[in-house]
Order: structure tokens, then sequence, then C-alpha cells
């Protein structure tokens, strides 16, 4: 988002966003996504987490933390997201109103086609989150900081857009995905390998005794596995202890 | 009847050939499809792709799969799966390529793909004999656009170009094309549909496919929880609540013979199915359209009246 | 120019023996296909490029040539097999023309990504609507930008050379970019020429097996074709495809000299003809650049002192040779056998680009448009050109737009056929 009061002559990417709003925390470290890169002094960062963040990026940085994802759960009862996110965004710039805010997610979410009582729950939701924060204000763009321009080498037959490198998405953790947490209860499993056969991911995968093990670094967390466990032995949870 | 070796869940072959991290949804369908098909085909295998959801399978620098890979254009995967064929087999024969690097060629795409704008590059496909597999995950629309109908679209849903209005309450009003029947008119030795949920069924006729040589075509229901409107976790149920239904028959055709593998003792209505889903929410509310609920399940019942005698 | 005349059993340096025949242009190239030992020909057919498949298809199946030959049901599809074929290891050759070019054109694109080194023959005909069979150079043209190599060609003989240049070019793995050979529609694919043709050992020796890279096989997996959405990749792999095209004029003019070595014929990336002390050059490709030199000779008869540069290769596009031409020209007339609807001809800007940053650029750089849809080309018009740029040159002005030829009897012809279309 890039809020103005005179013509915005930029586009596309944000370089250097005064504000950072990281949904999730695994994103903060992601070598791909780089949530953190382009933040400079004064630059505030708000991270939807239920904990104190333990790693400040940067001493340099104002840090911020709620529990948006435990407020979603609350007030619409799954973890969608974006509405209260929003919310925070156009608090922490202080340049939006609550009413405006409000217009525009009952604006947006009816041409979505949602029914008015889901969109009353995320009004909701996005009223209490405006409220859950401070008015930080708005930062211009006073510093960006400079880059070398380089002339791209010629690679040769390196220099071809094929894929060498099988089965690495491993490397994405998609686990990063997952709001909930399917925990497999050891006691009343059977292994009976319903959960390993119906796992689109290939995230679960079973012993020798057939038992089975999630790979929490990728299981987004779509809970296929609860719903077709015979014997319900797995269950579902907001965050794993060691996430 | 042949033997086959799959019998229950626990001969799902456990060699993974599908890594976890995928960029595609949560309770994918057609992920699901992916990954057990590929289990029931082994190794040695080349995807070839069109244009859909699938093709975020593999995006640079990353791929889930263990196998080879090629994305080609939405319209021409199975030229596509020619191309390679044709040159594994010449390379081989003139001695250039010794045989034990010789691989499945597999064409994966979704139903636009398959029904619209890829259906030429198909029958030219099955009417050379090619000897290549063809896997549609069939989510009933152009899912990675945003869900647009497609002519696999069901009579009676909802997509991003059907919306349900008050002139047009039923939403789609196409109805969904027999693909079945279009890649069975051309007699290739083997044609089968197939659901996530009847993972046995689904080893079996791959097993079976794997016997023959030339076109094998199967058509896979993929439960997609962002174009479908329904959870992630729901995705296996409503495929077999699909089967269950009558929906979606489980059936096989052997150079045009047409066997139902899988015949629902006691079908449950179509309402279970349709209700339970946001693209069919309009049949619902606010009013009940009993009209369109009740021609989905006389086509429904009509298709198995005639099986069934 | 070459000009050597060749008789039958004629031996060459390489003390090889040669064999003389009368081809059509469509023959011509069928040969170089054999000749470069091609495993994979996906076909389909269309006018005037058709004799090219049946000729290679009827030697497949009588034996005399090993490879294997499929009927695609569309262009796109063929270029498709075409290009995967091509990435999995094999030699792949094919052919198409103006239409077929365009139905397959998303794949030209995508074929030059994968960087998938096959040839591809087209046969130049002019584009639709209205439809029409004779040649010009939109439906080549408008591959320019796909990362194909272009070479084109004027004479039956040039046309089975350039095929076997093409194949080195395009699978060297400095280049690995797929090609395409041009030649005219009826004016050159159906017209026979004495040609020579080159010695199997001899061709062998040239062009060596190609050697694919990350081919598709059971022992290496490899993802190919697969997106890339990180915007700075993107312009990455593009600009490698643009070095690797750059590069290919180097291996081009390496390639030639072995060429010139083994079977006595010289290709430069351009031609001259009577070029040296010309005031005025005219510009031309293809067939057509050969009644372009009639003209030249004729109008060196009356006293012009004109000359003519033959575009052999378009992409990469041979800037250094253009300048080494016409540097220092009075005028450059550019007959572009295309257009650019709403601008003019397509090469006519390019040529000027390449010549604008010399201090000793011509005075004049004239577009012309001549010979669409197969429309021949006058000496009236070719004299009529030259007189317009020397005449520009002298008033110091420069050209309004493209000069569009057209003859009085043409135009009579015309008119009279609109007015039996419309009844009057």
């Amino acid at each position: 988002m890039r809020l103005s009061d005179s013509p915005i002559l930029e586009r596309g990417y944000i370089f250097n966003p005064s504000h950072v709003l990281v949904t999730e925390p695994s994103l903060l470290f992601d070598p791909t996504v780089k949530p953190l890169e382009g933040m400079t002094e004064g630059s505030v960062l708000f991270v939807n987490s239920s904990k104190d963040m333990l790693l400040v990026p940067s001493r340099k940085v104002c840090l911020l933390h709620r529990d948006i994802t435990g407020l979603a759960l609350k007030y619409i009862g799954r973890d969608i997201l974006s509405a209260a996110m929003g919310a925070v965004a156009c608090k922490l710039s202080g340049l939006i109103s609550l009413q405006s805010m409000v217009d525009s997610i009952e604006e947006e979410l009816a041409e979505l086609g949602l029914e008015p009582d889901v969109i009353e729950k995320n009004v909701q939701l996005a009223k209490e989150c405006y409220s859950s924060v401070e008015s930080v204000g708005l930062r211009g763009l006073s510093h960006r900081p400079s880059h070398k321009v380089v002339e791209v080498q010629y690679l040769g037959e390196n220099g071809i857009p094929d894929l060498l490198s099988m089965g690495n998405t491993v490397l994405r953790k998609t686990g990063s995905w997952r709001v909930l947490t399917p925990i497999v209860s050891k006691d009343l499993c059977t292994a009976c390998g319903i959960c390993y056969t119906y796992c689109p991911e290939g995230c679960i995968s079973v012993d020798e005794q057939g038992y089975p093990s999630i790979n929490y670094d990728n299981c987004k967390g779509c809970m296929v596995c609860t719903i077709e466990c015979p014997r319900k032995a797995i269950k579902i949870e907001r965050e794993a202890p060691w996430s | 009847m042949s033997i086959t070796k799959y019998r229950t869940l626990k001969d799902v072959p456990r060699e993974e050939f599908l890594v976890p991290g995928a960029f595609l949804c949560a309770g994918c369908g057609a992920l699901l499809v992916m990954r057990l098909f590929h289990k029931a085909l082994g190794g040695n295998v080349v995807w070839v792709n069109a244009a859909g959801c699938i093709t975020l399978m593999a995006t640079f620098p990353y791929t889930p799969l263990k196998s080879s890979w090629f994305y080609t254009a939405m319209a021409s995967a199975p030229a596509g799966a020619q191309g390679i064929r044709d040159a594994l087999d010449v390379l081989i024969g003139k001695g250039k390529l010794d045989p034990s690097e010789n691989l499945k060629v597999v064409v994966v795409t979704g139903d636009g793909a398959a029904s619209d704008i890829g259906l030429q590059s198909t029958s030219g496909a099955i009417h050379r004999d090619l000897d290549f597999f063809y896997l549609c995950v069939d989510n009933e629309a152009y899912g990675n656009t945003g869900f647009q109908a497609s002519s696999l679209s069901p009579m009676g849903s909802g997509t991003a170009t059907t919306k349900p209005t008050h002139l047009y309450p039923a939403g789609n009003v196409l109805p969904k094309k027999d693909l079945f029947e279009i890649w069975r008119s051309h007699r290739p030795p083997y044609v089968a549909t197939i659901s996530p949920s009847h993972v046995v069924d689904m080893l079996r006729k791959v097993e079976k496919a794997l016997s023959f040589k030339g076109p094998r075509l199967f058509l896979a229901l993929c439960p997609c929880p962002t174009g479908w409107g329904t959870e992630p976790s729901e995705s296996v149920r409503l495929a077999r609540l699909a089967v269950e239904t009558g929906m979606w028959p489980l059936k096989e055709a052997i150079y045009g013979e047409v066997f139902h593998t899988h015949i629902p003792s006691k079908r449950k209505p179509v309402e279970e199915y349709l209700k339970v889903q946001r693209r069919f929410a309009h049949l619902f509310k606010p009013v009940k359209n009993e009209n369109v609920i009740a021609e989905i399940q006389r086509q429904v019942d009509d298709y198995w009246n005639k099986v069934e005698r | 120019m070459h000009d050597r005349v060749s008789k039958k059993g004629y031996k060459n340096r390489e003390g090889g023996s040669m064999v003389l025949k009368m081809l059509t242009g469509s023959q011509a190239v069928a040969w170089a296909a054999r000749l470069a030992r091609v495993d994979y020909i996906p076909a389909y057919p269309i006018t005037p490029q058709t004799e090219i498949i049946e000729t290679l298809s009827e030697w497949i199946r009588k034996g005399e040539m090993e490879a294997t030959f499929v009927q695609m049901e569309s262009e796109h599809s063929l270029l498709t097999a075409a290009g995967t074929a091509a990435a999995t290891g094999a030699r792949v050759f094919t052919a198409t023309s103006s239409q077929g070019l365009l139905y397959g054109f998303e794949m030209l694109y995508s074929i030059a990504g994968w960087r998938a080194p096959l040839v591809l023959v087209n046969v130049a005909r002019a584009l639709a609507a209205p439809i029409t069979l004779e040649p010009d150079h939109n439906d080549v043209l408008a591959a320019r930008d796909s990362g194909f190599l272009q070479f084109h060609a004027e004479n039956v003989q040039e046309a089975l050379d350039l095929v076997l240049l093409a194949y080195r070019v395009a699978e060297d793995h400095r280049v690995l970019l797929p090609a395409i050979v041009n030649m005219d529609g009826f004016h050159l694919s159906f017209t026979r020429e004495q040609a020579e043709l080159p010695e199997q050992n001899a061709v062998d020796q040239f062009l060596p097996e190609y050697r694919p890279i990350n081919p598709i096989r059971a022992s290496e997996p490899v993802a190919k074709g697969i997106p890339v959405l990180i915007p700075p990749l993107y312009s990455f792999f593009k600009y490698q495809m643009h070095m690797a095209s750059r590069i290919a004029l180097n291996v081009f003019r390496e390639a030639a000299k072995e060429f010139e070595r083994m079977f006595s014929r010289i290709y430069a990336p351009v031609e001259e003809y009577m070029v040296d002390d010309a005031n005025t050059v005219i510009v031309m490709s293809n067939s057509f650049a050969s009644i372009g030199k009639q003209a030249v000779n004729v109008l060196r008869d009356e006293g012009y002192k004109v000359g003519l540069l033959r575009m052999r290769l378009f992409r990469p596009f041979p800037t250094d040779d253009i300048v080494k031409s016409l540097r220092g020209k009075r005028c450059v007339v550019v007959i572009d056998q295309n257009i650019s609807v709403g601008k003019g001809g397509i090469t006519h800007p390019e040529i000027a680009e390449a010549l604008y940053h010399l201090e000793d650029r011509p005075n004049v750089i004239l577009p012309v448009v001549a010979g669409l849809g197969g429309k021949s080309i006058s000496l009236e018009e070719f004299r009529h050109a030259v007189r317009v740029a020397e005449r520009l040159a002298s008033l110091k002005a420069g050209p309004d737009g493209p000069l569009l030829l057209f003859r009085e009897d043409e135009a009579a012809l015309v008119e009279s056929l609109l007015k039996t279309a419309s009844g009057g």
C-alpha cells in the first residue's frame, strides 16, 4: 500500500517500506520472501504473533506484534486474516479513519459475494484490530539505499532455464502456510495408513509398524488427515509447542 | 480378471515421487491425485504439462517432483509428449541412447486444457496411437486464472464467468462435456475415470493401463477448495461424495468397451454433494432452486438407469 | 558472388566427388535434412511448403533415410513436438509457411526459450487477409523477435547450404538457439536450379552429431520450460538468449570458413554485389535479390553507379557487415518485401539504426516497400527508386515515408478486376 498527498509515481514492488506487516512469523527469515529487505531506520515491523519476537531483526526497527490469528479465530472462526491485517495497516498509517476502513471492507467483501453475516464478522474483527494498535504515523521516503548497476554476463550453456535439482521444494517451508496444526495421538492411532494415503502433500510418512509422523516444516495444514482418520486420532491445535 | 497387487490401502506403494512443498493450495485434489497416480506409475517418468494450476508445480528454481517435467503450452501438451516419445524412440532405435534411459511419457493438464483449447492436440495424439498416458485433473473450471467456466464445468455451478444472477439463477447453464466419451470414441486401449477418494480403484487402473501400449487416458475428479468454496480438509470427502451420489461414475473402457468398476449400491441424493459447496450455494439460498437440483438428479438417475439395465 | 560453373563429377578440394542435380528449392532443403541425418521430422502440409515433407516422407518410407516422420494435426502441435524432441536430444527438421508459421507462433518463442536448436525451413508466403499464395516476408519477419536465428536464401544451392550451416550454428554449445532458414515460395521452392549435392562423408565431417544440453532421459531428471515468476530471472534468461544470438554471428563466420574450405562456397552474413564503387546501394533479401542484381547490371549500363547488398542473416543482425558495406555511400535504398502497416518496411529502421551513429553515414536511406504477395519488381521500379533516392540526396531532403512501388499497367489491371468484382 502506498499513501501520499501528492501524485504517487511509483508502481509495482515496494522496495523501501516505512511499515512492513508480516502475517506469519516464519516468513520473516524466508530467503525468497525477504520481508525485512529494504527496511531502514525508523521503519515499523508488525508481526502477527502471540509471542514476543525473540529475534529482533534490527534495533533501529520499531517492532510490534499482536495475535491477529487469535482474533480471527474468535470473530470468524477461521484464519482469514486479510481484513484484520488491513485494519492494522490502516491504523498504523494514522491516515485512514475507522469509518473509511469499515466502508472499504464492506464494499470489497460484498464484491466478492460474501454473505452479510460473514461481512459483519469481518468488520467486527477489523474494528478490534484497529483499536488494538496505536498509530505510529508515516515516514517519508527520505532515505533510499543505492545500488550499483552491473552488466549481465553471458553464461553460455549454464544460462539456460533448466532445473536439475529435483524434489527441492522441501527447501521452501510451506509449513508457514499453516495456522492450525494436526497432531497424531499415538494412543488412538491404529497404523491403518489412511492419513498417509490421503495427505495431498506427502507430508506424512510411516514407520515400519505403519505409525505416521508428520513433516511440520512443510505441512500446509489442510487437515484432510484429521477428517479422513477413522479413529479421530489426529487432533487440531492452534500452534504446535515447537513452532 | 487380471491379478492385481493392490487389495487395500496397505498396498499403496511407499515410494514418494513428489516431495512436500509444492506451490499448490492446501487440500488440492489434483496434487493428491498426482502423488498417488505417480506411485502406481513408478519411476522413470517425464510429465508433460499444459498451462493450469499444475503448472505451478515446478517454478524456477523449485520442483517437488523427482521425475522430469516439461511445461509446453496450454494447447499442445499431447504434441509435446509426441515429440519426447518419438525422440526417445528414434534415439534408442538408432543406438544413440541406451534403452535403460527410456521414460514413460505422461501428460498432465487441467480440464480447460483437456476439454477446450487442447482437445485438438489430444485427438491428434490418440489418433496417432501415441504411446503415452494422459492425466486430466478435473476441478471443473479454469482454476489457475480464478475459476472461470470450462466446458467441463457442471450445469448449475457458479464460476467467475457464470455467476448466478437473477437473469441466470442456475449459474452455468451449459452441460459438462463428456470427455470420457470423446476420448473413448477414438477407441484407445485404455480410458478411465478415477477419484482421489477411491485409491485402490485408481492404483488398479494405472496398473492395468501399464499393461497396454498406446494412449491411456485418465479423467480424475479433483476437488478444489478455493474454486468450489469448501474447506481444504473436505477434499477427499467431497470426491467420495461425488462417487456415492453417482455424479462421478468410476469406470474404464478397454478398446472402447466400458466397464463400471464401482457401482454405488444405494446412491445418495445429489443434494448432499451440492449443498456443501459454495459454487452451488445459489441453488439453495435465498430460495431453493428445486428445478435445477431435480434436473441434476434426473441426469444422474438416467445415467445409472442405463448402466444398471 | 559464387559463380563457378561446376560439371558433373567435378572433384572438390577435399577430393570427394560431387553430384550436380536440377533441384527445386523444396527438394534442395529436403536433401539438406537428409544429409544432416536428422532424426525426427514432425510435419503438416501447407502450400507452398508441402513438397519438402512429401519428399522426406517418401525417402523415409522407402528406407532411404533413417528418421521418424510424423504428420501432426496442426502447426502449433508440429512446433511443440519439434521443440520437445530437440530438447530430448533428437536432431529435428521441420518446415512450414505463412499461416502455418503464425498458427504455431506461440511455440516459436517457447522453443527458443527452451534453447532447443532445431532447424525450421519457412517457405515464405504473404499473410492473409486477403489470403494469397505468393511470397513476401511478413511471415518470417513476424518471427524476428522470437529468438530463432534467421538465414535467408537467394537460390536453391544456398537454401541447401544454409540448412547445413544452420544446424552447425544452432547446435553449437555457445549458441543453442533454433534457426529458421527462409526461402521464397514458388520463386525458389518450386523453381529448379542446378545445385551441387555435398558428399555425405563431407557433411558428416562438417556437421558432427548433435550433443544436447540437459536432455530428457531416465538417469538425469530435468525440469524444462518451467515458469520463472521472479522478474529479474526472466530478464536474465532473455538477455542470455540475446547474447547467445550475438555470439552466433561469429560462430556463423567460423562455420562458413569451414564450409568454404570443404565445399568451396562462400557465405558471409551479407552478400555484396557491385557495392565497392557504388554511390547508391540497394538493400534486399531472398530470391527477389536476383532480380535486383539484374536491375543493377542494367542501371550500371545506363550510367547509374549502383550496387546491391543482400541480407543473408537477419538474426543475429549483422550490424558490422552492414556498416562496412554502406558507410560512405551517398544513398541507400532499402527494399522491404514486407509491410508493417502504419509504419512501412520492417528492415529499413534496422538498417538506418545500424548507420545512424557514423559520421560518414549515407545522406539518404530511402524506405521502399515492394514485391508484396509476390508482385514482381520491375526494372522501372528499381530505376525509379534509385532516382528518388538520388534526388533527395541532392536536395538534402529526407523521405516522407515508404515509397510504395506500383506500375501503371498493374494499376490498370487492379482497376479492371475491381470493376469485375463490383459488377460495374
